[in-house]
């Protein structure tokens, strides 16, 4: 593995990384199982050294958390889109979950009796772990969801329809 | 019978020495009628390959100078289609589609929630049935051909007519039929959205266990958000400045997730490109003005009182003049 190569994906993790670069990055990631635990190794100690109640781990702990993350691939790249000032609070969501203390609360309605229903909880997970608030208006991000769903309902959204739906700042 | 005829004997000489010389070109020619001539053919091609191919893929979401990136699973079993989009980005977003459905797991603070719509469209292309309809507002034309993600690939460009829409590129996979990677161009033929497939893969089986959600669906809240369809006379505004081709799709109400407050919600569509007309009569965070993200471009307006947001993937100058001629109807009711 060239040091370029390394160097790239410590800029990318940085947000420091031109976008096109970042693409070959995050392609060699998805095709390339060493290097996607390098990128592991890379995010586990940014973390560490941004946490205030960072722990020293034992020799085998990162391996461990490795294996678990691995095992979930959809948790581990920390998003571009993040402001330095919320991606400091980040914590990875997988290492969080898999040490989580899972409580489900099933059967609570929170329902009104209006006509348009806002919601009903059905079951809760908790995580131990804060997550990256999005940024944009609340109103905006509402609005921008309805549009989103409702294109792709409508047969016009082009492709990847539901990749604008959940892209970083659109999604709630 | 026929040895001893010669006629027949010269007959049979000729038809074979025509099949050996037009056999091959016979076939050939039956070949290029089966392949993709035009921009219109590619689209329809590339919408059947869609809905009908078992893919898998990682790709890439590009806008604003931000790089998100998804697995994409997809599999069709008879007439059931099934797919996966799972982020692999933080923080954790996931799409299942199954049948007549699309379930939406995003992480909200310290919770995974689920949002269940009932629909038919495919998370991966959302197309008019019949793509054709396109050509009269877009030129749609055939651009040559590049490698993307090392597979070749036939550029196609939609073009649009007139200033009130923006071009798109789409590179099209030259053998399975995929749509490999998507552009959206600004006036000034500036890429400001991008998607692109770093890999795909047709051969490569997709598992049961890739179409799963990660989270069991009891381990969610599920959210239910509804949305009531109005008849399109209860509408209170009138949209007096609507570039031609774009018409009302739908008309409905909805109660906003992050207020509990509802808006009312118009959606215009020229069958590739959609706008969408908020109508909020209550306090709204959003204050008047101009607003821009990735290839949407956002109008916020303030007459009497109520809060209009017009937004949609089209240039600035569309949504400014749909929010112009908003007008208010002095004899309907508000619902």
């Amino acid at each position: 593995m060239n040091e370029e190569l390394k160097q790239d994906l410590s800029a990318m993790l940085d947000d420091e990384l031109e976008t096109s670069r970042a693409s070959k990055v995050m392609g060699r990631i998805s095709s390339d199982r060493e290097f996607g635990r390098l990128m592991h190794r890379y995010q586990m100690a940014q973390e560490l050294m941004r946490s205030p109640d960072a722990l020293i781990p034992d020799a085998g702990f990162a391996d461990r958390v490795a294996g678990l993350i691995t095992e979930e691939p959809a948790l581990l790249v920390p998003r571009a889109a993040v402001s330095r000032r919320y991606r400091d609070k980040v914590v990875n969501l997988a290492l969080a979950a898999s040490v989580a203390a899972v409580a489900i609360m099933v059967g609570r309605s929170i329902t009104t009796h209006s006509p348009i229903e806002s919601g009903e909880i059905l079951a809760q997970v908790q995580m131990q772990s804060p997550t990256v608030k999005a940024s944009m208006e609340p109103d905006l991000r509402d609005y921008l969801t309805m549009h989103n769903e409702s294109s792709q309902k409508a047969g016009a959204a082009g492709v990847l329809p539901s990749v604008r739906l959940v892209s970083g700042s659109t999604s709630r | 019978m026929f040895q001893g005829v010669p006629e027949f004997n010269d007959l049979l000489k000729r038809v074979t020495l025509i099949l050996i010389l037009f056999l091959p070109q016979a076939s050939h020619a039956f070949q290029d009628e089966k392949a993709p001539q035009t921009g219109i053919d590619w689209l329809m091609a590339m919408k059947r390959a869609a809905n009908t191919l078992d893919y898998q893929g990682v790709v890439a979401y590009i806008k604003d100078q931000q790089v998100d990136s998804f697995k994409l699973y997809h599999k069709v079993d008879g007439v059931h289609v099934r797919e996966r989009l799972i982020a692999m980005n933080s923080p954790f977003r996931e799409v299942i589609r199954t049948d007549g459905s699309i379930s939406r797991y995003t992480g909200e603070g310290q919770q995974i929630v689920v949002e269940t719509r009932p629909t038919s469209q495919s998370v991966y292309l959302s197309l008019p049935d019949d793509p054709s309809v396109l050509d009269r507002y877009y030129r749609i034309n055939l651009m040559g051909q590049e490698y993307v993600a090392g597979m070749l690939a036939q550029v196609v460009a939609l073009e649009p007519r007139d200033s009130y829409r923006y071009s798109r590129l789409l590179w099209i996979e030259a053998q399975s039929k995929l749509p490999l990677k998507l552009d959206v161009l600004d006036e000034s033929g500036h890429s400001i959205e991008q998607m692109v497939f770093t890999t795909i893969s047709v051969s490569e089986a997709v598992k049961e266990s890739d179409l799963l959600p990660s989270h069991g669906t009891q381990a969610a809240i599920a959210r239910i958000s509804h949305n009531e369809s109005l008849p399109l006379d209860r509408l209170g505004w009138t949209l007096n400045k609507v570039p031609e081709g774009f018409q009302i799709v739908s008309y409905s109400r909805f109660k906003r997730p992050t207020s509990d407050q509802v808006a009312e919600h118009v959606l215009l569509s020229d069958g590739f490109a959609t706008i969408s007309v908020y109508i909020d009569q209550g306090a709204s965070s959003l204050a008047a003005g101009s607003r821009k993200i990735g290839a949407v471009n956002v109008k916020t307006i303030s007459p009497d009182g109520y809060t209009i947001t017009v937004m949609g993937e089209v240039p600035p100058n569309t949504v400014n003049l749909i929010a112009e001629g908003l007008r208010k109807k002095s004899s309907v009711a508000h619902p």
